[in-house]
């Protein structure tokens, strides 16, 4: 795995050799600590430090931050960031430990400015918070032109958010949205829950990815308990995802037409959309897949005649999605949608967007590549990319994507492996844990999973990528016209059932 | 171009509640997917409204800390393979303007008193439907701190349409089943899954 590119080091091992010769004086501990991951524990007054060096030197991104009450049985808090250091498929994880009584820690945000969204998190959850330099919500200066908020009840089937927007009238001048009001505490709710409770919560995270938690989930478990999963599992769950991902971009793609106003195309992507739930339902008994992916494999096979079926109904689905796709060259609406809310690649890197909306802004980010699980090593496709990184950019790209789930399909259809559908989870052991890392369609999902004594879980924390979205849809939203906006949040499709958890 | 996706569909000739995706021989149509279940149940539906004044059923919608499943469902009912507002079932973005509110979500503590404001600004009698499961009695979230146990916090629901989501079909039969009609069906229907409380 780690090892020389080329004369040049990998980033893992140059992060480690980095931290060896600066830090020496920091490190408190390290070792691997699973086949793809090295752990380095610091003090909680060089976490910020290292960890900067870590993002901003030696080609790290954050994955996920946050905070694990240890208190009643080591007097403690601990904080863990973990980082990706793609493109090998390597985590980097920082640990520091706080004292239960006085947890305070140099503020991370000032070098890795992707982890505000977190840091807040950890302040308000745990009440662990940085010593200086934290960042209340709605800190804009007063009297900076025209100021509208709406919220928390929106109208339109969108989610319970507060948004407020600060304008001279026409054009944003700054957006900002406050989440947690959907927070309905289920990691909280998992602790001391069996790994069947822990994968049902997972799965109600959210209803457009359940999928992708529900797999991400299943992949820590499995990394906690060494489980490997049998290859016909494993391409099902290539396959159940690629679903997924064609269902949300279609009902993304039908939310954005329907925004513009294009009326005829956005009916066509809702039936579209229809379509592929309905395959859901088929051929995994469940419209939103809840309940397909089981630790240690799969709980549905998919037969022959089914696939036959599938791939008639996805090649009628490739040639409507394309002329649909069409409505985007309407001279009006590609006026409109040129430079309309552009997300700068620097910007992009800065809030630490995975996803759509980092591939069109020209960051080639893609879990399944850069962190390859399921089937996915063994599959052939394109990461597709844009540079413009506006509206149109991202819209194209999940035109795009659909594309490429559907190449993904055919070949699982032609290569789908025998063999068992899933392998026995065993007893997950104590005071170790695991990482599952699952690219959704918006974006890469982080699980974190630990097990106590009794193989219940004892913690379980979730970065899903609407983490990052929310606040890369505020600074892309600056500049843009007001009446834009909604054009300029429907191509982000921000989640707050995934972020507010 | 926006004149060409309406002409295929047009020409297509794929009437909603036309099954989008038919199943070849040998095929087996899962549960949820009751063939013609729309058209059978938005007729009676529309039947039922007929005999209300206005002869609509105006539905506002309050998400109050749902997982999207359920939203995504009642945004199918709007779509076109199911399309409701054919049968006199519309959505309203205000509850001022509702004959009845559909709450999704298990009612986080963040949200209770956003839910009661906009249950009281609903002109009354209005109805107040639990969609979904944690609507109804919390689901899955029921036992955390952070939330109540569905849409009764604010008022006892008038109807109930459990489901982790409830499809469409299962929505339209609970809105039946509120309008007045206790067996939809005569043996399409199991067990109906809204209860008139």
């Amino acid at each position: 795995m780690s090892g020389e590119r080329g004369g040049e080091l990998f980033p893992l091992d140059r992060a480690l050799r980095g931290i060896r010769e600066r830090f020496a004086d920091a490190v408190i501990d390290a070792e691997r600590t699973s086949l793809r991951e090295h752990t380095v524990v610091v003090p909680g007054e060089r976490l910020a430090e290292v960890a900067g060096a870590v993002a901003n030197e030696w080609g790290g991104a954050l994955l996920t931050f946050f905070a694990l009450d240890e208190r009643d049985s080591h007097g403690r808090f601990r904080l863990h960031a973990l980082f990706s250091m793609a493109p090998e498929d390597a985590v980097l994880t920082l640990v520091s430990a706080l004292p239960g009584h006085a947890p305070a820690y140099a503020p991370l945000a000032t070098r890795v400015p992707a982890a505000r969204e977190l840091e807040r998190e950890v302040r308000e959850r745990m009440g662990v918070s940085p010593v200086a330099g934290s960042d209340p919500r709605f800190a804009l200066a007063p009297g900076r032109g025209l100021t509208s908020v709406s919220g928390p009840l929106q109208a339109g089937f969108a989610e319970s958010r507060l948004e407020r927007v600060a304008s001279d009238g026409v054009i944003v001048r700054t957006l900002e949205t406050q989440l947690g009001w959907a927070a309905r505490g289920l990691e909280a709710l998992a602790t001391g829950a069996s790994v069947t409770r822990g994968l049902a919560l997972a799965e109600r995270l959210c209803g457009t990815c359940a999928f992708a938690h529900a797999l991400a989930f299943c992949q820590a478990a499995e990394e906690l308990a060494g489980v490997v999963v049998p290859p016909r599992a494993r391409a099902l769950r290539s396959f159940a995802a690629e679903l997924e991902r064609l269902a949300s971009h279609l009902a993304d793609l039908g939310g954005f037409l329907a925004a513009a106003g294009v009326a005829a195309a956005a009916a066509e992507f809702a039936r579209l959309e229809q379509v592929v739930r309905r395959v859901n339902g088929q051929l995994f008994g469940h419209r939103f897949l809840r309940g397909v992916c089981v630790p240690g494999g799969v709980q549905r096979d998919v037969g022959d005649a089914h696939q036959l079926w599938l791939r008639g109904v996805l090649g009628d689905l490739r040639a409507d999605a394309r002329r649909a796709l069409r409505a985007l060259d309407a001279g009006s609406l590609a006026g409109r949608l040129a430079g309309a809310g552009v997300l700068e690649a620097a910007v992009a890197r800065e809030v630490g967007v995975t996803g759509v909306a980092a591939r069109a802004s020209g960051l080639l980010l893609d879990g399944r590549r850069d962190h390859p699980y399921a089937f996915y090593r063994d599959l052939d496709f394109q990461v597709v990319h844009r540079e413009r990184g506006d509206a149109r950019a991202r819209i194209e790209l999940r035109g795009g994507e659909i594309h490429e789930s559907l190449n993904l399909v055919d070949q699982m259809i032609l290569r789908l492996p025998g063999g068992p559908l899933a392998q026995h989870l065993g007893e997950l052991p104590p005071s170790r844990w695991g990482v599952g890392v699952v690219e959704s369609p918006r974006g890469l999902h982080v699980h974190w999973l630990r097990a106590d004594a009794r193989g219940a879980i004892a913690d379980w924390r979730v970065r899903s990528a609407s983490h990052a979205i929310w606040p890369a849809f505020g600074r892309a939203a600056e500049g843009a016209a007001l009446t834009d906006l909604p054009l300029v949040r429907a191509s982000f499709a921000p989640c707050v059932a995934c972020a507010d958890r | 171009m926006n004149w060409e996706a309406l002409r295929c569909a047009l020409l297509r000739g794929t009437p909603a509640g036309r099954d989008p995706a038919p199943l070849t021989g040998g095929l087996e149509p899962a549960a949820a997917d009751v063939p013609g279940e729309i058209e059978l149940l938005g007729e009676a539906l529309r039947a039922e409204l007929r005999r209300r004044p206005r002869g609509v059923l105006r539905l506002a919608h309050v998400d109050a800390g749902s997982c999207n499943g359920c939203e995504s469902e009642l945004r199918a009912l709007l779509g076109p393979f199911h399309d409701v507002q054919r049968f006199g079932v519309g959505f309203v973005p205000s509850p001022r303007q509702a004959d009845a509110l559909l709450v999704t979500g298990p009612v986080t503590i963040a949200l209770e008193a956003a839910l009661r404001a906009a249950e009281q600004a609903m002109p009354q009698p209005g109805l107040l439907v639990a969609v979904g499961d944690c609507a109804c009695d919390g689901g899955f979230c029921a036992g955390s701190p952070a939330v109540r146990r569905g849409g009764g916090a604010v008022r006892p629901a008038d109807v109930l349409v459990p489901g982790c989501p409830p499809s469409p079909g299962q929505i339209l039969r609970a809105l039946l089943a509120a309008m007045g009609r206790e067996r939809v069906l005569e043996g399409a229907t199991a067990s109906p899954p809204g209860a008139r409380r």
